[in-house]
Protein backbone atom coordinates (compact mmCIF):
# COMPACT_ATOMS: atom_id res chain seq x y z
CA UNK A 1 0.00 0.00 0.00
CA UNK A 2 1.73 3.39 -0.99
CA UNK A 3 1.72 6.26 1.41
CA UNK A 4 -1.38 8.35 -0.67
CA UNK A 5 -3.34 5.32 0.21
CA UNK A 6 -2.22 5.22 3.50
CA UNK A 7 -3.38 8.68 3.91
CA UNK A 8 -7.13 8.30 2.63
CA UNK A 9 -7.05 5.50 4.81
CA UNK A 10 -7.11 7.40 7.62
CA UNK A 11 -10.08 10.02 6.55
CA UNK A 12 -13.59 9.31 7.26
CA UNK A 13 -15.43 7.31 5.94
CA UNK A 14 -17.28 9.38 4.08
CA UNK A 15 -14.60 11.07 2.44
CA UNK A 16 -12.71 7.76 1.01
CA UNK A 17 -14.74 7.41 -2.36
CA UNK A 18 -13.98 10.99 -3.10
CA UNK A 19 -10.33 11.33 -2.00
CA UNK A 20 -10.05 7.41 -3.82
CA UNK A 21 -12.15 8.91 -7.18
CA UNK A 22 -10.01 12.15 -7.88
CA UNK A 23 -6.44 11.73 -6.66
CA UNK A 24 -5.22 9.85 -9.76
CA UNK A 25 -5.44 13.71 -11.35
CA UNK A 26 -2.47 15.13 -8.79
CA UNK A 27 -0.31 11.85 -10.05
CA UNK A 28 2.26 14.80 -11.56
CA UNK A 29 2.01 16.74 -7.87
CA UNK A 30 4.67 16.36 -5.60
CA UNK A 31 4.13 14.32 -2.10
CA UNK A 32 4.01 17.34 -0.08
CA UNK A 33 1.11 18.58 -2.63
CA UNK A 34 -1.00 15.38 -2.42
CA UNK A 35 -0.85 15.55 1.64
CA UNK A 36 -1.58 18.83 1.30
CA UNK A 37 -4.94 18.21 -0.81
CA UNK A 38 -5.73 15.00 1.77
CA UNK A 39 -5.27 17.46 4.74
CA UNK A 40 -8.25 20.11 2.92
CA UNK A 41 -10.84 17.22 2.39
CA UNK A 42 -9.97 15.87 5.95
CA UNK A 43 -10.97 19.42 7.44
CA UNK A 44 -13.76 19.40 5.08
CA UNK A 45 -12.55 21.30 3.01
CA UNK A 46 -13.61 19.43 0.27
CA UNK A 47 -14.79 22.64 -2.21
CA UNK A 48 -11.07 24.02 -1.84
CA UNK A 49 -9.97 20.19 -2.60
CA UNK A 50 -12.35 20.42 -5.43
CA UNK A 51 -11.22 23.91 -7.16
CA UNK A 52 -7.29 22.86 -7.19
CA UNK A 53 -8.74 19.43 -9.05
CA UNK A 54 -10.60 21.28 -11.21
CA UNK A 55 -7.46 23.65 -11.96
CA UNK A 56 -5.52 20.79 -13.31
CA UNK A 57 -7.97 18.90 -15.12
CA UNK A 58 -7.97 19.61 -19.33
CA UNK A 59 -11.02 20.59 -20.84
CA UNK A 60 -12.51 18.01 -21.99
CA UNK A 61 -11.98 16.13 -18.51
CA UNK A 62 -13.91 19.55 -16.85
CA UNK A 63 -17.19 19.14 -19.78
CA UNK A 64 -16.99 15.15 -19.12
CA UNK A 65 -16.87 16.00 -15.38
CA UNK A 66 -20.37 18.32 -15.90
CA UNK A 67 -22.07 16.12 -17.88
CA UNK A 68 -21.33 13.01 -14.98
CA UNK A 69 -22.83 15.92 -12.43
CA UNK A 70 -25.83 16.46 -14.71
CA UNK A 71 -26.39 13.11 -15.15
CA UNK A 72 -26.23 12.20 -11.46
CA UNK A 73 -28.72 15.39 -10.91
CA UNK A 74 -30.91 13.81 -13.33
CA UNK A 75 -31.11 10.31 -11.12
CA UNK A 76 -31.92 12.60 -7.96
CA UNK A 77 -34.54 15.10 -9.59
CA UNK A 78 -36.51 11.75 -10.99
CA UNK A 79 -36.21 10.68 -6.87
CA UNK A 80 -37.49 13.88 -6.16
CA UNK A 81 -40.54 13.73 -8.27
CA UNK A 82 -41.23 10.55 -7.04
CA UNK A 83 -41.56 12.01 -3.57
CA UNK A 84 -43.21 14.96 -4.42
CA UNK A 85 -45.72 12.25 -6.04
CA UNK A 86 -46.20 10.25 -2.83
CA UNK A 87 -46.35 13.95 -0.68
CA UNK A 88 -49.22 14.96 -2.97
CA UNK A 89 -51.16 12.02 -3.04
CA UNK A 90 -51.00 11.60 0.77
CA UNK A 91 -52.36 15.28 0.83
CA UNK A 92 -55.33 14.33 -1.62
CA UNK A 93 -55.95 10.97 0.71
CA UNK A 94 -55.83 13.09 4.00
CA UNK A 95 -57.94 15.70 2.39
CA UNK A 96 -60.30 13.37 0.69
CA UNK A 97 -61.22 11.53 4.38
CA UNK A 98 -61.41 15.34 5.81
CA UNK A 99 -64.08 15.37 3.60
CA UNK A 100 -65.47 12.59 3.85
CA UNK A 101 -65.78 12.90 7.57
CA UNK A 102 -67.06 16.53 7.67
CA UNK A 103 -69.95 15.26 4.97
CA UNK A 104 -71.04 12.20 7.88
CA UNK A 105 -71.63 14.68 10.27
CA UNK A 106 -73.63 17.37 8.36
CA UNK B 1 -65.12 -0.27 30.58
CA UNK B 2 -68.15 1.56 31.04
CA UNK B 3 -67.37 4.99 31.90
CA UNK B 4 -66.11 7.66 29.47
CA UNK B 5 -63.42 10.46 29.08
CA UNK B 6 -62.60 13.26 26.66
CA UNK B 7 -60.43 12.33 24.02
CA UNK B 8 -57.61 14.49 25.08
CA UNK B 9 -57.75 12.77 28.27
CA UNK B 10 -56.00 9.93 26.58
CA UNK B 11 -52.15 8.90 26.42
CA UNK B 12 -53.34 6.49 23.30
CA UNK B 13 -54.96 9.13 21.65
CA UNK B 14 -51.73 11.73 22.36
CA UNK B 15 -49.20 9.35 21.65
CA UNK B 16 -50.68 8.26 18.30
CA UNK B 17 -51.06 11.93 17.57
CA UNK B 18 -46.86 12.22 18.17
CA UNK B 19 -46.05 9.21 15.84
CA UNK B 20 -48.21 11.39 13.22
CA UNK B 21 -45.89 14.26 13.54
CA UNK B 22 -43.05 12.15 13.67
CA UNK B 23 -44.05 10.59 10.22
CA UNK B 24 -45.35 13.58 8.60
CA UNK B 25 -41.65 15.89 10.02
CA UNK B 26 -39.99 12.68 8.06
CA UNK B 27 -41.91 12.91 4.94
CA UNK B 28 -41.76 16.85 4.42
CA UNK B 29 -37.65 16.26 4.41
CA UNK B 30 -37.00 17.57 8.25
CA UNK B 31 -34.77 14.86 8.81
CA UNK B 32 -32.56 15.72 5.68
CA UNK B 33 -29.94 17.07 7.21
CA UNK B 34 -26.09 16.69 6.66
CA UNK B 35 -23.49 14.04 8.90
CA UNK B 36 -23.73 14.47 12.74
CA UNK B 37 -26.83 16.96 12.83
CA UNK B 38 -28.82 13.99 10.74
CA UNK B 39 -27.62 11.37 13.43
CA UNK B 40 -28.69 13.40 15.95
CA UNK B 41 -31.99 14.07 14.62
CA UNK B 42 -32.95 10.73 13.49
CA UNK B 43 -32.28 9.15 16.90
CA UNK B 44 -34.15 11.85 18.53
CA UNK B 45 -37.45 11.70 16.29
CA UNK B 46 -36.58 7.33 16.75
CA UNK B 47 -36.57 7.84 19.90
CA UNK B 48 -39.67 9.88 20.44
CA UNK B 49 -41.18 7.41 18.24
CA UNK B 50 -40.58 4.61 20.79
CA UNK B 51 -41.55 6.54 23.71
CA UNK B 52 -44.69 7.41 21.77
CA UNK B 53 -45.37 3.79 20.96
CA UNK B 54 -44.83 2.17 24.59
CA UNK B 55 -46.64 4.97 26.06
CA UNK B 56 -49.83 4.14 23.49
CA UNK B 57 -49.16 0.36 24.29
CA UNK B 58 -49.43 1.20 27.90
CA UNK B 59 -52.22 3.50 27.50
CA UNK B 60 -54.13 0.77 25.50
CA UNK B 61 -53.81 -2.20 27.87
CA UNK B 62 -54.87 0.15 31.19
CA UNK B 63 -57.38 2.08 29.55
CA UNK B 64 -60.11 1.65 31.73
CA UNK B 65 -63.12 4.29 30.64
CA UNK B 66 -63.66 4.83 26.86
CA UNK B 67 -62.74 7.51 24.77
CA UNK B 68 -65.47 10.31 23.68
CA UNK B 69 -64.98 11.00 19.82
CA UNK B 70 -64.26 14.77 19.22
CA UNK B 71 -66.60 16.85 17.27
CA UNK B 72 -66.48 16.56 13.82
CA UNK B 73 -64.37 20.31 13.04
CA UNK B 74 -62.02 19.41 16.34
CA UNK B 75 -61.54 15.64 13.96
CA UNK B 76 -61.02 17.68 10.68
CA UNK B 77 -58.21 19.75 12.81
CA UNK B 78 -56.51 17.30 13.71
CA UNK B 79 -56.22 14.80 10.15
CA UNK B 80 -55.39 18.28 9.29
CA UNK B 81 -51.97 18.66 11.25
CA UNK B 82 -49.95 16.50 9.39
CA UNK B 83 -51.20 17.87 6.29
CA UNK B 84 -50.02 21.23 7.55
CA UNK B 85 -46.68 19.60 8.32
CA UNK B 86 -46.32 18.04 4.82
CA UNK B 87 -47.32 21.51 2.89
CA UNK B 88 -44.39 23.60 4.15
CA UNK B 89 -42.09 19.85 3.10
CA UNK B 90 -43.69 21.15 -0.21
CA UNK B 91 -43.25 24.66 -0.69
CA UNK B 92 -39.63 25.01 0.79
CA UNK B 93 -36.50 23.95 -1.26
CA UNK B 94 -35.52 20.46 0.86
CA UNK B 95 -31.53 20.55 -0.93
CA UNK B 96 -30.36 17.20 -0.32
CA UNK B 97 -26.82 17.07 1.10
CA UNK B 98 -25.75 14.99 -2.32
CA UNK B 99 -27.72 17.40 -4.13
CA UNK B 100 -25.98 20.46 -2.60
CA UNK B 101 -22.51 18.64 -3.12
CA UNK B 102 -22.97 18.29 -6.85
CA UNK B 103 -24.59 21.65 -7.15
CA UNK B 104 -21.44 23.22 -5.20
CA UNK B 105 -19.23 20.93 -7.35
CA UNK B 106 -20.93 22.05 -10.73
CA UNK B 107 -20.46 25.65 -9.91
CA UNK B 108 -16.95 25.21 -9.19
CA UNK B 109 -16.21 23.21 -12.61
CA UNK B 110 -18.47 25.68 -14.33
CA UNK B 111 -16.11 28.49 -13.04
CA UNK B 112 -13.12 27.25 -13.97
CA UNK B 113 -14.66 26.29 -17.15
CA UNK B 114 -15.44 30.58 -17.68
CA UNK B 115 -11.89 31.21 -17.03
CA UNK B 116 -10.62 28.90 -19.50
CA UNK B 117 -13.28 30.56 -21.96
CA UNK B 118 -12.45 34.17 -20.98
CA UNK B 119 -8.22 34.09 -19.71
CA UNK B 120 -7.12 31.94 -22.71
CA UNK B 121 -9.37 31.96 -25.15
CA UNK B 122 -10.45 28.00 -25.06
CA UNK B 123 -13.57 28.00 -27.54
CA UNK B 124 -14.00 24.17 -26.48
CA UNK B 125 -14.67 25.71 -22.89
CA UNK B 126 -16.81 28.79 -23.95
CA UNK B 127 -19.33 26.53 -25.82
CA UNK B 128 -19.49 23.26 -24.10
CA UNK B 129 -19.04 24.79 -20.65
CA UNK B 130 -22.17 27.42 -21.41
CA UNK B 131 -24.18 24.55 -23.22
CA UNK B 132 -23.45 21.74 -20.28
CA UNK B 133 -24.14 24.72 -17.36
CA UNK B 134 -27.33 25.42 -18.94
CA UNK B 135 -28.61 21.90 -18.53
CA UNK B 136 -27.50 22.15 -15.01
CA UNK B 137 -29.78 25.23 -14.52
CA UNK B 138 -32.35 23.46 -16.22
CA UNK B 139 -31.89 20.53 -13.66
CA UNK B 140 -31.99 22.58 -10.87
CA UNK B 141 -35.32 24.08 -11.95
CA UNK B 142 -36.95 20.65 -12.23
CA UNK B 143 -35.96 20.08 -8.80
CA UNK B 144 -37.50 23.01 -7.75
CA UNK B 145 -40.91 22.05 -9.67
CA UNK B 146 -40.29 18.44 -8.42
CA UNK B 147 -40.38 17.26 -11.64
CA UNK B 148 -38.66 14.28 -13.27
CA UNK B 149 -35.85 15.80 -15.84
CA UNK B 150 -35.71 12.52 -17.80
CA UNK B 151 -39.70 12.85 -18.67
CA UNK B 152 -40.17 15.91 -19.52
CA UNK B 153 -38.59 18.68 -17.50
CA UNK B 154 -36.69 21.61 -18.90
CA UNK B 155 -33.58 19.86 -20.51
Amino acid sequence: MSAVDELIRGLPDEYHDLATSYVNLLTDSTFEDIEGWIDLISQGKWEEAYDQLARKMTTSDLIAEQQRINIALTQLNKANAEHVDIQKAMVKEALLISLALAKAKL
Amino acid sequence: MESTKDWYRSKTVWSALVITIIGSLGLAGFGRLEGEQETITEFIMQLVTIVAGIIALIGRVRAKAKIKPPSGTLLLFLLIIPVMIIFPGCSNVQMSPEYAQLTAQSAIIVAELERRCIDANDIEACRAGLSEAAKTLDLIVDALHGVDSAKGGDL
